[in-house]
């Protein structure tokens, strides 16, 4: 064991500098070998690092691409999609390899990420309401559907996709907002999708019975 | 057959508020561990960890969201898999990929590691719950115990009762301090990282100097961390505040195993630079006396829990309450400049005494403060731990020394982040 006479402690770890005050250790003894701790180098700093890499490549990429879109002539700004389609991969691989956040939240993020993306397209090439009028209802008609097949696939748990049924009725149901300000001119799908999700979340939970009560009753905290 | 129903619980009132804050960089996940005579067996934590779970209702249980509020929902799942440690103390514990349990067990060399997200219990709790497991491994390797491979302690309990609610008086309650107090900034290491600064000392040894003192161990360390801190910001006047956990089952009778705790904050404003140490501990000691006391403590706590029974909170949806919990939280976690906690001395059932070397504590960093010291001994060893996420360990080297200069022999041990960092 060695002492650092700076700071008039011993070190008990096999070093020769004190962890306190940097100074060098005296007469210093080799230890037990044994660690005591891990070496700690995380597969995730390797991810940030290929994260903080993909994000500079994509910024000089976008910036050269803006410049060459620009002094090419720009009646169309093929640039923005591919800046969009950069931020969209960027945003993808995160969620892909983010340490929190379950898996059914993660699945409505991303797909709400695609609509906006789609979304985002429509402005750029005039807004003709294609996305807003099908894409969006469409998207959140799928994630209904999903909900669906992991109730059946996913049993064990089956009760946690009420809540991403009764997400998606709330979502679906705040868009008609949209109709009367014309941002969804043909209102058809999104109706549709609305009493699709709201059977969907009343069969189940007619099937669902008493669990799906009960699981209602926890999520309100209602005592019974 | 009728259905088996799914057990439920609210969360008590300490707990609200974790989960409303936890995330990756502010985990609010601590550590116990304990260090064996001897290497760690993976196979046979596994089955302790196995036996003892369903023990402890409390630990076997998933975090929910309601619509007003989080809640714990009974977890049939197969217990976490215990894993050799591999990565930094404290770090989130995801519910997705733990089989929906909100702790962890790990280990390395001769230690076993609890990691608790804070929402479950306190150090009490925690500590609970890892001297269950102990025993129980340490009777299924070596066959001691009551039973020779299992052991279940008498003192074990699985109350999980609000003592928070029962202890909540109305009429008689006050809010916690909210201005802005030091901050200690500085260089900090990548996201996630934490590095710990362990120094052990002799419970006898220090006994002897606060006798000299006429203070407790308790408020000799948290003063020495106080002085620790105006010593090393010296032209900053603002508040140096320190809060300290207070275990409220010494003053209001409670055998929970859920959180019952609350915040006192150790103030020391100073006004000048040129402080001695006594006259900083004389500060620090004085105001923590004046503060734990049984009114005080229920006033806090009176207060606390006024704000959860509050018709309007109630009501308000749980994505709203977050909002509002969060903004609440940064505004109060400000007004400290650090969290010290005092896990108190550690006693074991006789027959397992041989095997266990010693215990000690981690707290993860949380919103303004960067670094956080946890005081834990076992027989005559004490640990003061410090985690940090700052670079520098200047404030380590002051508390230290001034330690050593008491005459307290100190042997400092890290988690080797400071030797990858020079």
């Amino acid at each position: 064991m060695n002492k650092c006479k700076q700071c008039n402690v011993y070190i008990t770890d096999d070093v020769k500098i004190c962890p306190l005050c940097n100074s060098a250790l005296e007469n210093v003894s080799s230890g037990d070998g044994i660690k005591k701790y891990p070496n700690v180098h995380p597969k995730r700093k390797r991810l940030s690092l290929f994260l903080r890499i993909f994000l500079a490549a994509s910024i000089v990429v976008e910036t050269i691409l803006v410049t060459i879109n620009f002094y090419m002539g720009h009646e169309t700004w093929w640039s923005f999609f591919v800046g969009l389609y950069l931020a969209y991969a960027y945003f993808l691989i995160r969620f892909a390899i983010a340490q929190s956040g379950s898996g059914r939240w993660r699945m409505v993020a991303g797909t709400l990420l695609t609509a906006i993306l789609i979304i985002a397209m429509d402005i750029n090439t005039g807004y003709e309401a294609w996305s807003t009028n099908y894409v969006f209802p469409i998207s959140l008609g799928l994630l209904n559907t999903l909900s669906i097949i992991l109730i059946f696939t996913k049993r064990n748990q089956w009760q946690s996709f009420m809540v991403v049924q009764l997400t998606l009725i709330a979502i679906t149901a705040l868009s008609l907002i949209l109709i009367p300000l014309g941002i969804i001119t043909k209102p058809i799908v999104i109706v549709i999708v609305l009493i699709y999700t709201i059977l969907t979340f009343v069969s189940t939970v007619i099937i669902g019975g008493s669990k799906a009560l009960t699981e209602l009753r926890h999520r309100f905290h209602i005592n019974r | 057959m009728p259905e088996k129903t799914i057990k439920w619980e609210k969360l008590d009132n300490a707990a609200i508020l974790f989960p409303a804050i936890a995330g990756e960089t502010m985990t609010n996940v601590y550590r116990i561990s304990v260090t064996l005579t001897e290497d760690i067996k993976e196979e046979f934590l596994q089955e302790a960890l196995n036996a003892v779970l369903p023990k402890l209702p409390g630990f076997k249980v998933t975090l929910k969201h309601g619509f007003f509020w989080y809640y714990f929902e009974e977890n049939n799942n197969e217990p976490p898999t215990v894993r050799l440690e591999s990565n930094y103390p404290c770090r989130y514990i995801d519910p997705n990929k733990n089989n929906g349990y909100l702790f962890s067990v790990t280990y390395f060399g001769k230690r076993i590691n609890l990691e608790v997200f804070h929402v479950l219990a306190d150090g009490v709790g925690g500590i609970n719950f890892l001297l269950e497991l102990t025993y129980h491994y340490l009777a299924l390797v070596h066959k001691v115990g009551k039973e020779k491979c299992s052991y279940y302690s008498s003192n074990t309990t699985g109350n999980r009762e609000d003592s928070f609610l029962k202890y909540y008086d109305p009429e008689n309650k006050k809010s916690y301090p909210s201005q802005k107090a030091l901050i200690i900034r500085g260089e900090k290491m990548l996201p996630g990282e934490l590095g710990l600064m362990q120094g052990s000392m002799s419970v006898s040894q220090l006994k002897t100097v606060c006798n000299m003192y006429e203070v407790s161990i308790n408020e000799y360390l948290v003063s020495t961390f106080v002085w620790a801190l105006f010593h090393e910001n010296m032209q900053n006047k603002k508040p140096i505040r320190v809060a300290v956990p207070v275990n409220l089952r010494p003053y209001f009778p409670s055998s929970t195993t859920k959180n019952f705790f609350i915040m006192v904050s150790a103030e020391f404003v100073p006004k000048r630079m040129d402080y001695t140490f006594e006259e900083i501990l004389g500060a620090v000691t004085n105001d923590l006396r004046a503060k734990i006391t049984k009114e005080k403590l229920r006033e806090t706590l009176s207060y606390n829990v006024a704000n959860e029974k509050n018709i309007i909170t109630k009501a308000v949806p749980l994505l709203l309450k977050n909002i509002a919990v969060r903004s609440i939280y940064r505004k109060a976690a400000l007004a400290n400049t650090s969290t010290v906690t005092n896990i108190g001395n550690i006693k074991v059932e006789p027959e397992f005494e041989k095997y266990i070397e010693s215990f000690y504590a981690v707290l993860s960093m949380s919103l303004g403060q960067s670094i956080k010291g946890t005081i834990c001994s076992y027989g005559d060893k004490l640990f003061f731990t410090f985690s940090s996420n700052l670079l520098k360990t200047n404030i380590e080297q002051a508390f230290f020394r001034q330690i050593a200069d008491d005459g307290i022999d100190v042997f400092i041990e890290s988690n080797g982040v400071y030797d990858e960092q020079m």
